[in-house]
């Protein structure tokens, strides 16, 4: 293997890794201001355990993410040092305004979050928390920035040429603007707000299975639902956005994920299959105009092949299209539950079925595995959570 | 000099990584002495005394690493590929120093706490003297290229002159984070760190004698600036003033006195690290021409203005909750349910 591609595996593995752990801590951020702002509302200490609980797992998931990000952003240096070169009058201002105002906001307000129960009031202890939480957010947005402006770059210019070219800021609203910031950090949140909420749900639940704490793990779990459905339910509408920028601006990226080689009108959309790159076609099973509808918001709409691109501009085919259209249609129109899943997959592994039945048992979506569980109603409670309890020993 | 923006960002890329010296500077003096005691509830409370500031310390050099990418890129580039593996390893030491302090205390077991104690020592060493190994290769000059890339070898960064700056960087490092303990904590503890700061300020003057000559005797480009400004001399006395004054404080009881001397002393050193290397940034030996400078090396001048008020927005702002917090988790460790 050449130089070139284990610099590249070790930047994605790099890279791959640290973005387990900032969306962690921005889903987190959200659910500890919930749990903290409702122990303020209601003086339930349930909620101010919970909150402390979360907290020192916000704090692993950020250490863990400041000294992985250190290592991404060094990596930009010395693995690809004449990107940087290339770069560094754009994409520097968004990783320095990150730094100035994400970081120092996120790691200084985590002291009083982390250490500061007993040294200051509630009120500014909660004020903190806020601060964590919106210094993780702002990290998103300013590498969202940056990432949004290396899909979709505006606002530049280049200087110079051959190894001495470099792109310099003309205009630094419209480099912060391009064309598909908007809807990439929407997804980028949403996504956050859900693998948070997951994560609470995913150990309130395993607490319930095993008959711990259990009004704890209730409540947290009520907390992890709310706010994972109204995540999920934005991030199907985010995806599709999403979806319809790239149609717009990257086509060839649009036509690798969905295999599509032929430019046509009334395009169909792979729900499963796989593509055969020898004889440029995709196998599986199509249904007619989704694909036209997503991109274009209209079934008849032209979309854009890969056949229009020259072969040296193509995205490698099969394996985008493998990773990002296992789920068909279900991606874009059932989002939410897939992602439910998918989350819940590791606490699976525990108890595969009672807990299976608790993700569908609340989504409503498939009946037939609640057989093998017994859910006991409460009497007198009425959210649809709370009447799920659960008997661990079936 | 003359104050333009190139100029101001020199400045202002200098006071990050200040700042980070100053700071992340007593938490790895903390680290690089925790193993001269071998009492659990004294390793805990020196751990709990950096608690809730050292990640916050951090960031200093993720700001600064973002800041010099910004202002500088070529010099980020030059810099970190060419001193790719020194780098991996100081990531290596700061990685194995973060996850030592979360995990040591999660677990009562004598192997386990000595495991992630060692690395949370070693890994503070490692790391600062690093650090000074690379201002010292900065300060003496590396081989750069016509292209402006790094053309030395990993071994070349271990010439003794680095070597010497690196030793005098721990001992700088020990002294402020002995001062900083001294601070911290009371009882035994308290009378054993405020000993070894005592001691470290000995090492420390030593190593700063010793690294001072050599850099008049074999490296004096790197003191022309102040030969030819004698005013500057000044810097110099205030930083041994500085230092003089630490031992004073100790003395009156001041403690938070002799850490802010000490801070002084570090403030001091890093100003005549940058007087002394202005306007250069990489400082090209044997080919000075090939040196990347502040004009050579830097962003276009819309960036440099836009990061100025981002900066001019932002620092204030960080300054200001830095300063509260640290307010807050003024006076000595107490440790609580929340403590490592």
């Amino acid at each position: 293997m050449d130089v070139l591609t284990l610099s590249r595996i070790q930047f994605g593995l790099t890279i791959g890794f640290h973005y387990i752990y900032p969306p962690l801590s921005i889903g987190l951020g959200i659910m500890l201001v919930c749990m903290e702002g409702l122990w303020l509302k209601t003086k339930n200490p349930v909620y101010h355990q919970m909150a402390r609980f979360w907290t020192k797992v916000f704090a692993l998931t950020f250490a863990i993410g400041v000294a992985t990000g250190i290592v991404m952003e060094f990596e930009f240096g010395t693995n690809w040092a004449t990107y940087s070169r290339f770069v560094g009058d754009v994409f520097g201002s968004a990783l320095a305004a990150e730094g100035i105002f994400a970081f120092f906001l996120e790691s200084g307000f985590l002291a009083i979050l982390l250490f500061g129960w007993d040294k200051v009031g509630r009120k500014l202890h909660f004020f903190s928390t806020c601060m964590v939480c919106l210094g993780a957010h702002f990290s998103a947005v300013w590498i969202v920035v940056a990432n949004s402006w290396m899909q979709t770059p505006a606002g530049y210019h280049i200087v110079g040429q051959g190894l001495h070219a470099r792109a310099e800021v003309t205009d630094f609203w419209a480099m912060v603007m391009n064309p598909s910031t908007g809807d990439r950090l929407f997804h980028t949140l949403c996504g956050a707000w859900q693998a948070g909420a997951f994560l609470v749900v995913s150990v309130s639940a395993f607490y319930l299975l095993k008959n711990k704490f259990e009004d704890f793990a209730r409540r947290s779990l009520r907390i992890g639902l709310t706010v994972g459905l109204i995540a999920s339910l934005l991030q199907a509408f985010s995806g599709h956005l999403s979806g319809r920028e790239v149609a717009k601006y990257q086509p060839a990226k649009l036509a690798a994920f969905e295999g599509l080689y032929n430019t046509q009108s009334n395009a169909p959309l792979t729900v499963i299959g796989y593509v055969d790159e020898q004889k440029e076609q995709t196998v599986g099973i199509h249904i007619p105009y989704l694909l036209s509808f997503l991109a274009h918001d209209d079934i008849h709409a032209p979309v854009t092949g890969l056949n229009e691109f020259a072969p040296q501009d193509r995205p490698p085919v099969g394996a985008s299209f493998f990773l990002f259209s296992r789920n068909g249609c279900n991606r874009h129109f059932v989002d939410f539950d897939r992602r439910a899943r998918r989350v819940f997959f590791v606490a699976k592994s525990f108890a595969s079925k009672t807990l299976a039945a608790l993700d569908f048992g609340f989504l409503r979506a498939r009946a037939r595995n609640c057989q093998s569980t017994r859910l006991v109603r409460r009497r007198g409670r009425t959210p649809a959570v709370d009447r799920l309890r659960f008997d661990a020993h079936t | 000099m003359n104050f333009n923006l190139n100029t101001i960002w020199f400045i202002l890329v200098g006071i990050l990584f200040t700042g980070y010296a100053i700071l992340d500077g007593f938490d790895l003096g903390i680290g690089a002495l925790y193993l001269f005691t071998n009492k659990d509830e004294e390793r805990r409370v020196m751990l709990n005394s950096i608690g809730p500031v050292w990640d916050g310390n951090e960031v200093w050099l993720v700001t600064g690493g973002g800041a010099l990418f910004a202002a500088f890129p070529n010099v980020y580039a030059t810099a970190f590929s060419g001193f790719y593996l020194a780098l991996i390893l100081l990531l290596v030491a700061l990685i194995f120093r973060a996850v030592a302090i979360e995990f040591r205390s999660k677990r009562p077991e004598h192997w386990w706490r000595q495991m992630w104690d060692v690395s949370f020592a070693v890994g503070s060493i490692l790391s600062s003297l690093l650090i000074g190994i690379a201002l010292g290769n900065i300060a003496w000059g590396v081989p750069v290229d016509a292209n402006g890339e790094f053309a030395g070898t990993f071994l070349g960064l271990l010439k003794p002159y680095p070597l010497l700056v690196g030793v005098t960087t721990l001992t700088l490092f020990m002294m402020h984070g002995a001062i900083y303990g001294v601070m911290k904590t009371e009882g035994k503890l308290h009378d054993k760190l405020r000993r070894w700061a005592m001691n470290s300020i000995i090492f420390f003057v030593i190593c700063a004698a010793t690294t001072t000559m050599a850099t008049l005797l074999y490296a004096p480009h790197i003191a022309e600036r102040v030969k030819e400004n004698p005013w500057l001399f000044s810097i110099v006395l205030a930083n041994m003033l500085s230092i003089a004054n630490i031992p004073r404080e100790f003395h009156r009881g001041k403690d938070w006195l002799a850490f802010l001397s000490s801070c002084a002393a570090m403030l001091t050193l890093m100003a005549l690290f940058g007087l002394d290397a202005y306007p250069n940034l990489i400082y090209s030996l044997p080919h000075p021409e090939n040196s990347l400078t502040i004009y050579n090396a830097a962003s276009s001048h819309k960036t440099l203005g836009i990061m100025l008020i981002i900066a001019g927005i932002g620092v204030p702002i960080v300054i200001a909750y830095t300063i509260c917090i640290y307010w807050i988790f003024r006076g000595k460790v107490k440790m609580d349910r929340m403590s490592y």
